[in-house]
């Protein structure tokens, strides 16, 4: 019983955690839907409007969650499920070369059409990618 | 790698939610490893053996290639 209420708490305290993410995002939003208004921006007070409106709805939806055992007990299985995990993990993978794959299309196409800078930029975030992935590999390889 | 699972639960009257219940794990889970879809892990393989009261080799048949 000591085992599955420490569990338990465990896994408020990870959506406590996820409530204080989602705050500061939050906050980010806020602070940029202000920077917007301030230098007439409209593409950053929209992307402050939608980082906002994201993390009030998700701060809503796990407060509404750790107020309701059953869903959360439902969510804990559903988070972590193997099988989940399984296919998160797959997911992540698949859309990591398909990200490669149409950059790599991108890249040709942009330089092709004249368009070199942001192609650059296109080529910068993919190179960053690949790079990132060695570094994890590396780092996880000494791990397990 | 194939099972006995589906045949298991059905013999000790489980559903596949109760299983799931028992097991921590979500109901597509079970379902999936009783189509033989999913390859559950060890620690699976192992929690569904000693629900069953049996040992993991006897839920789980590995054929070779």
């Amino acid at each position: 019983v000591i085992l599955f209420m420490k569990k338990k708490r465990e896994f408020k305290d990870i959506l406590k955690m996820r409530i204080i993410t989602y705050a500061v995002t939050l906050i980010i939003g806020v602070i940029l839907i202000i920077m917007g208004v301030y230098q007439s921006d409209e593409v950053l007070s929209s992307f402050g409007t939608t980082l906002v409106l994201i993390s009030a709805i998700m701060c809503i939806r796990i407060i509404s969650i750790m107020f309701n055992k059953e869903f959360m007990d439902k969510m804990k299985i559903s988070e972590t499920d193997e099988r989940n995990l399984f296919i998160s993990e797959k997911s992540a993978n698949l859309a990591f070369k398909i990200y490669g794959l149409t950059g790599a299309v991108c890249i040709i196409v942009l330089y092709a059409t004249g368009k070199p800078e942001t192609a650059n930029i296109i080529a910068y975030s993919v190179c960053f990618l690949m790079i990132l992935k060695i570094l994890c590999y590396e780092i996880l390889k000494r791990r397990y | 790698l194939k099972n006995k699972l589906r045949e298991l639960r059905k013999a000790k009257k489980v559903t596949q939610d109760e299983l799931a219940v028992a097991l921590g794990v979500t109901r597509q889970t079970i379902n999936a490893i009783e189509n033989n879809k999913y390859n559950a892990s060890i620690t699976l393989a192992h929690k569904i053996a000693v629900f069953f009261e049996l040992k993991i080799e006897d839920v789980f048949i590995f054929y070779e290639e």
